[in-house]
């Protein structure tokens, strides 16, 4: 049970790091991540 | 001080100043030697400073000046293509061009990781190291004489088939062709003294002197190959010139032009890959052909080294790749139309099966390696499912957007493009393929690098969580934004995503290398690896690896030449020749096969002659 908790903990980081990480590098490109038609 | 330093001293003085001389010359003199002017500048500088002291003459000396320095890029007639009877002048110089190309890329690439196994080697102080890198060593040494027959070749097959286009090139780029010349001098020195001086500079403080060697070596072949470069880029988007090819005089914008970086990143990168995988091939040879449990083992080591170098290189090259071709399409979209929309699109279907042979082929190389050590059988179960995984992704990465198909099947279709397989044609379903297909390599590697270890941190079960999490949500990410970008945007948000994706990939390999090795700091190994113990059929996979490198070479050279079409210079310089088309695919994946064929015939040989230098009478 611990192990799981650990687990889904760490996956929330690092889904937050990649969502940050996809941000960042599309607006560098002039981007938006959503709200796309 | 002793007399073998003062000489060791002065010989890098003198070194230095060879090679900085361009340099130094560039600052004190006024007329740079890399900028070198053709003859009728001189003749018109004469002219002005006799004009001074006659001013009568100084209008004509005007017009002299106002007349164009150089030539512009000639309109050639077919008959301008000088014949040889019983020769093909494009298949000579495909040929000649693309054998020097690959011997170049190997002897490039080979003293790059021999100086960083050196290093690890002196770092490590394992005399392992040392013994490995001056093998891998001895063997460009002698492909560095084949490289530069070949160069002998193709200079020669120029001038006798295509003259003109040679002594326009030569017009521009004069300068870097001395350049050129002269840095192979110190090439060649650097290189012979580096090997020859292996045994001499082996202790203490020669043995930096050495690896500065080695390092110049390095930085002069580096500067050698992005000469070469600034010539091939050119032809494919001339910068420096104006619209009807007459040279603007500034020899940095002929050399940095638009595609030169694209290629110098992508060529660096993929001869590194390269090289290993050739070396690679040797030990495999040599582990094939060894008598003794000890020589076995050796090259069984020195094997799985150059596949680590090879994949190490082949894992960020997809992305060096891609760059390049965004730079391609960026530059003339037409040319990037024909790259990968046309008819050169189908020898990319024949690309992404020979990758996914490469990243097959150094799975299985891993995973029959992992028989060298008896903590394997902790992690053998989970070898089933990368190896599925890596699969699936490979048919992804091969299907072709459009079919060949005759009327009737495409009736029976309904359209050019399949229901369900259609979709997967597309780049950003490839682009993800390969990403997942990159980090379950990268899994391979983890899985390989624990094998034999068992870690004694506090924390490792937490770690391998955390890389577990990690490996999750960069795959839950690339998937997202293949699927939502490439199906559910314009193209823009497509090509835009492939960046994060990337990113993606790049940081799991980050965190996890950086987890992995704090994890495993002081872990005990399970028993001592078992080198030699693995079965033959994983040194096939080794000469597998070297043969799709060349192979795939060939073809992605052919392309990226090949979409300038009927251009020398694209859209400067037209190719008149009687052999100014695109052949067909099948026809160049022959000339190609036959180049892979001759290539190979000569590494072996190589092989061969190293493996009778070793050899007691």
């Amino acid at each position: 049970m611990k192990s799981i908790i650990v687990f889904t903990v760490f996956l929330a980081v690092s889904l937050i790091y990649f969502l940050l990480l996809d941000v960042g590098l599309m607006k560098m490109q002039g981007l938006s991540l959503f709200f796309h038609r | 001080m002793k007399f073998s330093k003062k000489i060791t001293l002065t010989f890098f003085i003198i070194l230095f100043l060879v090679l900085a001389s361009p340099i130094i010359l560039n600052i004190t003199s006024k007329s740079s030697v890399f900028s070198l002017q053709p003859l009728s500048i001189v003749l018109a500088e004469e002219v002005k400073q006799d004009a001074a002291a006659a001013p009568a003459e100084e209008t004509a000396v005007k017009e002299d000046k106002a007349k164009p320095a150089y030539p512009p890029a000639p309109k050639l007639k077919e008959s301008d293509y000088p014949k040889v009877k019983g020769f093909n002048g494009r298949i000579v110089i495909w040929l000649a061009a693309q054998l020097h190309l690959w011997f170049a890329a190997f002897v490039l690439a080979v003293p790059i990781f021999v100086l960083i196994i050196e290093g690890i080697g002196v770092a490590t102080k394992d005399e392992r190291y040392d013994k490995m890198a001056y093998e891998f060593i001895k063997i460009s040494l002698t492909a560095y004489s084949i490289t530069a027959v070949f160069g002998g070749l193709l200079a020669f097959s120029l001038i006798v088939f295509y003259p003109d286009f040679l002594k326009y090139m030569a017009n521009i780029f004069g300068s870097t062709m001395l350049a050129y010349a002269f840095l192979f001098f110190a090439e060649s020195a650097s290189l012979y003294i580096y090997y020859y001086g292996w045994n001499w500079l082996k202790h203490g403080f020669k043995k930096w002197v050495h690896l500065t060697i080695g390092l110049i070596l390095n930085a002069v072949g580096t500067t050698l190959m992005f000469l070469a470069n600034a010539w091939v880029t050119f032809m494919m988007s001339p910068g420096g010139v104006d619209a009807a090819g007459v040279f603007q005089g500034n020899d940095w914008a002929v050399i940095h032009n638009f595609l030169w970086n694209p290629i110098n990143l992508h060529r660096f990168v993929a001869n590194v890959a390269y090289g290993g995988s050739v070396v690679g091939a040797y030990a495999a040879y040599r582990f094939l052909s060894a008598q003794t449990r000890d020589e076995k083992a050796h090259y069984d080591w020195m094997g799985y080294t150059a596949n680590f170098i090879a994949i190490a290189a082949l894992l960020p090259l997809p992305f060096a790749g891609y760059w390049l071709t965004a730079e391609i399409y960026a530059y003339s979209q037409q040319m990037g139309i024909t790259l990968m929309g046309g008819v050169f699109a189908w020898l990319f279907i024949i690309q992404a099966v020979l990758i996914g042979a490469l990243f097959l082929s150094a799975n299985y190389y891993l995973w029959c390696g992992m028989g060298r050590s008896e903590g394997a059988v902790r992690y053998n179960k989970y070898i089933k499912y990368i190896a599925f995984v890596i699969i699936a992704c490979f048919l992804v990465w091969f299907t072709p957007h459009t079919l060949v198909m005759t009327q009737a099947e495409l009736k029976a279709l309904g359209g050019p493009y399949h229901k369900y397989l259609g979709p997967l044609g597309i780049m950003p379903a490839k682009n993800t393929a390969v990403n997942i297909m990159i980090l379950f390599t990268f899994l391979s590697f983890l899985l390989y690098r624990r094998a034999n270890k068992v870690a004694t941190v506090s924390w490792a079960k937490y770690g391998n969580i955390a890389q577990t999490a990690i490996f999750a949500g960069a795959i839950i990410n690339i998937v997202f934004l293949g699927v939502y970008y490439g199906y559910f945007t314009n193209t823009v948000l497509k090509v835009g995503s492939s960046v994060p994706q990337v990113a993606s990939t790049l940081s799991v390999i980050i965190f996890c290398i950086i987890i992995d090795v704090l994890m495993f700091k002081g872990a005990k190994d399970v028993a001592p690896l078992k080198w030699g113990n693995v079965p033959d059929r994983s040194q096939y996979a080794l000469f597998l690896l070297a043969v799709s490198f060349t192979w795939l070479m060939g073809l992605m050279g052919y392309i990226r030449s090949g979409i300038r079409q009927h251009w020398h210079v694209y859209a400067i310089m037209r190719d008149n020749s009687a052999d100014a088309f695109t052949p067909t695919i099948g026809y160049s994946a022959q000339i190609v096969s036959i180049g892979v064929i001759i290539f190979m015939a000569i590494v072996i040989f190589i092989f061969w002659l190293n493996q009778i230098s070793s050899k007691k009478a």
